[in-house]
C-alpha cells in the first residue's frame, strides 16, 4: 500500500489510528501493540501476500538469534545470524545480477528464474542486523516478542525506512509511554505528513515529467544536448530528493500520530558544503548504519593490520584511507540496487570522499594563517561544487544501464558539444522545456532557502526526540510553524492540492531498494 | 490547578482547533472541487441526478439524426453528451452506409465524406464509430447497438491498435458496461472464464468518484467554466477541412475534423519518434493475451453470422519506427503478425499495416506519432489481404 493512495489516506490510516487510540485509552496495552502489528502486516501484505511469509520468517529467525545472543553473546552466533540475513538478502536481491555476470564472464548459460525483490527487504534486513549486533554488544537488552515484532514491522518505517535501532524504539513501545500520548503528537504528525505528501505528489511527480523522457531517450541511444542533460540531471536530483525525503517526512509524521518518534533521514543535503557533510544529511540512517557497522570496523581493522605489519606511510595510507571509504561506498551503491551503474555510483562517491579527505589533509598541513578560511564566498563555492558533483553522480543512480548513464554524462561534460541555438529538442526534456526550467529554479529555491521539516516544525516541539549525532545544527528561525489559523489554512490548501494530484502518482523511488 | 496543567490545557485547545480547521477547510475545498467537476463534467461521465438535464434540450437520438442528415456535419460547440453515448446511438441509426468502423482516436479521421476518401475500395460509404481510447471492450459493447439497427451496414471493420489484443488497457468502456456484459453473454461460450478478467478491474463508480477530485479534470473544468459559451451545437457550413473551424466538427459519417487550434498546434510540433505518447497502454512483454484472442475470435465469428468482417491497422509515424527498441515497435511487429494469423484462421480480410512504409505514408501525413491524416488513411488499402 502506498502512502500516496486514496485507500491509505482515507481508509487505512484513519481506521488504524482510531482503533489504536481507542485501545490505548482503554488501557489494553497488549491489544494496542497487537493492533499495530496486525495493521503493519496487512499494510505489507497488500502489495504481495506471498512475501509476508518471508517477513514473518525473518522476524522469528532474528528474534531466536537475539534470544541466543542475549544469553550467550558469542561471535559465532552473531556471525551465523548475520550470514542468515545476508543470505536471504543476497538471494532475493543479488542472485540474478550474480548469475548474469557469471554468464557474461564465462560465457555460461546458467538460467535462473527472475526473482521478484520483496518490498523493503533491504530495510528490514539491515534493521534486524543492527538488532543482532546491538544485542551482542549488550546495547539492546529488551527481549519482548510483541515489541520486537512491532520494532521490525511498524508500518511507517517498514518499506523504505528510516532504518531504526531497537534501543530507539523499544522504550517508546513501553506501556506508560503509549498511554501518555498527547494531542500535540497528532497535530505535529499530521502536519509533517502533509508536507511529505506534498513533496511527493506535487513536487517529485511533477519533476519526473521532465526527467523521465530525457533518461528514456538516453536509454534508447538518443544523444542529449548539453542543456537537456543538465536539465534532466537536475530534475532527477530534485525528484529523488523530494520523493525520498517526502516519504521520510510522511513516515515521521505517521509515526508521531501513533506517538512514536522516528529518526530523521534528511537534513537539507543540498546545502552540504562537502561530500562528507552530504552523506551526513542524505539518507542519514543508512549512512549511520554503514559508518558504524561497516566503515569504522573495517577502517580500524585495516589500520591495525598496516601498523602491525609495518607497512609504512604508503601502506597505512592505502589500507586506512583508500580502501575503507571505497569499500563502504561500493556497499552503499550495491545496497541501492544490483547493477553496475550502482557500483559505479558508489565508486564515484568513494572518489569524491578521497578527494575531500585529501583536501582536508592538505589544508591542515598549511600553516594556520595561510589556510583557506571559511567565509560566505568559500561557502557558496563549496556548496556549488558539492551540489554539482552529487547531481552528476545521480545520473548513474537513475540510468537504467551503464550505457545510458555514460551517454548522459558525456553530454553533461559537454563532450557532445554545447549548442546554444537548439538547447532543447522537442519533447526530450518534457513537452515544454520552459516549464521544466521553472520547476528546476523553484526546486533550487526550495532546497536552498526554505527550512527543512526539522527546522520548520519538529525542533520546536516536545514530540521531538534528539537522536544525538543525527542532529546537525542549521538554524533557520525565519519561518516557524505554530498551530495558528493561518498555518491551518495553509496546510489545508497543501493537503487539498496533494489529494487532487494523487490520481497520476507513481511509486516511491526507494521502494525498489 | 498548577501552571503546567493550565498550559497543557491551553496548548491542547490550540492543537485541537488547528486540527479542526485543517480538516474542515480541507473538506470544504474538496467539496467545491468535486461540485465544479460534477457540474461542468466535460466528458459527460456523471449521471444527472442533481443536474438540470441539459440533454432535454435535444435528445441524443435527435442529435444523431440531425448529424446524419446534415450536409457538412455539426460544429461541436457544446459537449452535451459523452462521446460513447453519441457513437452508441449512431450505431443503431439506420443509414445507407456500407461499412461501420470500430476504432480509437487514431481512426477518428477515417471518412467516406472527405475528398481523400478512406477505404473506398471496401466501402462506398461508411459510418465511423471510433471513440477515444477505443478498445475491444468498446467494440463489443457497440455491437449491441449495431444489431438493433434496422438497416445495418454490410461490413464491420475492426481497427486494431498495438494494445487491442488485451483487455483492461483502458477504463472508459466501463461507461457502457451493461451493453458489454450483454454482448459477452451472447458471443462467448465460456463466459465465466472471461469474466474473471474483469472482476479484477476497479469499479467504474469508484473511478468516477476519484475523478471528482482529480486535478487535471478540475483544471479543464475551470477552463471550460471560464471559456464556456452557451452557444448550442450548430450545423456546419462548407469549410476547408485542412484548416478546420473554431471547434471540432463531426462530419455526417461520424468522422472528426479537428479544430483549427488543434490543427495549428499539430503543425508546430516536431516529432522525434520517442518522446510522444506512442507507448501509451503498451506493457512490455504483454503484447497480447491468449484469452483475449479467444474472445476476439468468438466475437468475429459472431459478427460473421450477419456481417462481412475486416481487420484494419493504421500506421504510426515513420520516426517512431526509427527507434526500434521502444516497446511500441516490438508490439506493432508482434501484433501485426498475430492479426494476420487470426485473419487467416477466421478467413477474413486485413487492410493496412502499422508500418508506414508498407502503406506508403510519409512523415508529413501524420498529425503526431499515432494519428495519421486523411491522406495517409486514404492509402490504407495499399495493403489488402484476403484470406
Amino acid at each position: 500500500m502506498l502512502y500516496n493512495s486514496y485507500i491509505f489516506i482515507f481508509l487505512f490510516l484513519p481506521i488504524i489510528l482510531l482503533g489504536f487510540h481507542i485501545l490505548r485509552k482503554k488501557g489494553h496495552y497488549r491489544l494496542t501493540i497487537s493492533w499495530l502489528i496486525a495493521a503493519s502486516l496487512f499494510f505489507y501484505g497488500w502489495w504481495n501476500p506471498i512475501y509476508l511469509g518471508l517477513l514473518v520468517g525473518s522476524i522469528f529467525f532474528n528474534f531466536a538469534f537475539g534470544f541466543v545472543l542475549l544469553n550467550r553473546p558469542h561471535k559465532f552466533f552473531l556471525t551465523l545470524g548475520i550470514m542468515g540475513n545476508l543470505g536471504a538478502l543476497g538471494y532475493f536481491k543479488y542472485a540474478n545480477f550474480f548469475v548474469d555476470n557469471i554468464n557474461t564472464l564465462f560465457s555460461n548459460n546458467i538460467i535462473l528464474e527472475q526473482i521478484i525483490l520483496p518490498l523493503g527487504i533491504s530495510f528490514f534486513t539491515f534493521q534486524q542486523i543492527t538488532y543482532l549486533i546491538d544485542t551482542y554488544l549488550g546495547k539492546a537488552k529488551e527481549h519482548n516478542f510483541l515489541q520486537y515484532c512491532l520494532f521490525v514491522t511498524f508500518f511507517p518505517q517498514l518499506i523504505a525506512g528510516p532504518i531504526v535501532h531497537h534501543q530507539m524504539m523499544a522504550p517508546q513501545f513501553a506501556k506508560g509511554v503509549l498511554r501518555s500520548l498527547k494531542l500535540e503528537n497528532l497535530t505535529v504528525g499530521f502536519t509533517t505528513f502533509i508536507i511529505g505528501l506534498f513533496k511527493k505528489v506535487f513536487l517529485a511527480d511533477n519533476l519526473a515529467i521532465f526527467a523521465n523522457p530525457a533518461f528514456d531517450a538516453a536509454e534508447h541511444g538518443f544523444n542529449l544536448t548539453f542543456f537537456e542533460a543538465w536539465g534532466a540531471a537536475l530534475a532527477y536530483a530534485f525528484q529523488g530528493y523530494f520523493d525520498f525525503s517526502g516519504y521520510s517526512d510522511m513516515a515521521l509524521g505517521i509515526g508521531l500520530m501513533f506517538g512514536i518518534a522516528l529518526p530523521f533521514n534528511f537534513l537539507s543535503p543540498f546545502k552540504a558544503k562537502n561530500i562528507s557533510d552530504f552523506w551526513k544529511c542524505w539518507h542519514m540512517t543508512l549512512s549511520k548504519f554503514i559508518r558504524e557497522y561497516l566503515y569504522y570496523p573495517i577502517s580500524l581493522l585495516f589500520t591495525r593490520y598496516a601498523i602491525d605489519k609495518n607497512l609504512g606511510h604508503i601502506g597505512v595510507f592505502f589500507l586506512s584511507m583508500l580502501i575503507p571509504p571505497m569499500f563502504a561506498f561500493i556497499c552503499v551503491g550495491l545496497w541501492h540496487g544490483a547493477g553496475w551503474n550502482f557500483v559505479l555510483f558508489g565508486i564515484l562517491h568513494g572518489i569524491y570522499t578521497l578527494i575531500h579527505n585529501f583536501w582536508v589533509k592538505i589544508n591542515n598541513m598549511i600553516p594556520e594563517d595561510k589556510r583557506i578560511k571559511e567565509n560566505n564566498i568559500t561557502n557558496i563555492i563549496s556548496r556549488f561544487i558539492t551540489f554539482t558533483a552529487v547531481v552528476f553522480s545521480f545520473v548513474l543512480f537513475r540510468a537504467e544501464s551503464v550505457e545510458a548513464g555514460k551517454n548522459i554524462m558525456t553530454s553533461l561534460l559537454g563532450i557532445n558539444g554545447i549548442e546554444f541555438t537548439d538547447m532543447f529538442q522537442v519533447g526530450v526534456f518534457g513537452a515544454d522545456p520552459r516549464m521544466g526550467i521553472v520547476w528546476i529554479i523553484s526546486s533550487l529555491f526550495i532546497v536552498n532557502f526554505l527550512p527543512n521539516v526539522q527546522q520548520f516544525i519538529l525542533n520546536q516541539n516536545r514530540v521531538f526526540i534528539d537522536w544525538g549525532d543525527a542532529m546537525i545544527s542549521r538554524p533557520n528561525q525565519v519561518i516557524k510553524w505554530k498551530p495558528t489559523l493561518y498555518w491551518a489554512i495553509f496546510f489545508a490548501i497543501m493537503l487539498t492540492l496533494s489529494i487532487i494530484s494523487l490520481s497520476g502518482t507513481n511509486e516511491f523511488i526507494y521502494f525498489q531498494f | 490547578m498548577t501552571n503546567d496543567t493550565k498550559n497543557n490545557l491551553t496548548d491542547s485547545k490550540f492543537f485541537l482547533d488547528y486540527l479542526k480547521i485543517i480538516i474542515c477547510f480541507f473538506f470544504v475545498l474538496m467539496l467545491i472541487i468535486a461540485s465544479i467537476n460534477y457540474k461542468v463534467d466535460q466528458e459527460k461521465v456523471y449521471p444527472s441526478y442533481f443536474k438540470i438535464n441539459e440533454s432535454k434540450k435535444l435528445s441524443i437520438t435527435d442529435f444523431t439524426k440531425t448529424l446524419i442528415e446534415s450536409d457538412n456535419g455539426i460544429v461541436m460547440k457544446n459537449n452535451i453528451w459523452n462521446e460513447r453515448d453519441i457513437f452508441y446511438t449512431l450505431a443503431s441509426h439506420p443509414t445507407d452506409a456500407e461499412c461501420a468502423v470500430f476504432g480509437s482516436s487514431a481512426h477518428a479521421q477515417i471518412s467516406s465524406f472527405r475528398t481523400n476518401k478512406s477505404l473506398s475500395k471496401t466501402c462506398s460509404s461508411l459510418i465511423n464509430l471510433a471513440v477515444s481510447g477505443g478498445a475491444l471492450e468498446d467494440y463489443i459493447a457497440m455491437t449491441e447497438s449495431i444489431i438493433q439497427n434496422e438497416n445495418p451496414p454490410k461490413t464491420i471493420i475492426i481497427s486494431i491498435n498495438p494494445w487491442t489484443l488485451n483487455f483492461n488497457r483502458d477504463p472508459r468502456w466501463l461507461h457502457y458496461k451493461k451493453s458489454f456484459t450483454t454482448m459477452m453473454n451472447k458471443i462467448v461460450y465460456r463466459s465465466n472464464n472471461v469474466s474473471q478478467n474483469f472482476n479484477k478491474t476497479e469499479s467504474y463508480n469508484i473511478k468516477l468518484l476519484k475523478n471528482l477530485i482529480n486535478l487535471e479534470y478540475f483544471m479543464s473544468s475551470l477552463d471550460l467554466l471560464i471559456s464556456k459559451s452557451d452557444d448550442p451545437n450548430e450545423l456546419a457550413n462548407e469549410f476547408n477541412y485542412n484548416l478546420g473551424l473554431d471547434h471540432n466538427v463531426l462530419l455526417p459519417d461520424g468522422s472528426t475534423i479537428h479544430s483549427n487550434e488543434d490543427i495549428m498546434g499539430y503543425q508546430k510540433r516536431t516529432i522525434d519518434g520517442i518522446s510522444g505518447n506512442q507507448n501509451y497502454k503498451i506493457i512490455p512483454g504483454k503484447w497480447y493475451n491468449e484469452s483475449t484472442i479467444e474472445v476476439f475470435a468468438q466475437f468475429v465469428l459472431y459478427l460473421k453470422k450477419n456481417f462481412e468482417v475486416a481487420l484494419l491497422m493504421t500506421p504510426m509515424h515513420p520516426e517512431v519506427w526509427n527507434f526500434s527498441e521502444q516497446p511500441v515497435v516490438t508490439a506493432m511487429k508482434i501484433v501485426e503478425l498475430k492479426v494476420h494469423e487470426i485473419a487467416k484462421s477466421l478467413k477474413i480480410q486485413v487492410i493496412g499495416s502499422f508500418n508506414p512504409k508498407k502503406v506508403n505514408c510519409t512523415a508529413e501525413e501524420f498529425y503526431d506519432e499515432m494519428h495519421p491524416k486523411d491522406l495517409c488513411l486514404s492509402k490504407l488499402e495499399n495493403v489488402y489481404l484476403t484470406y
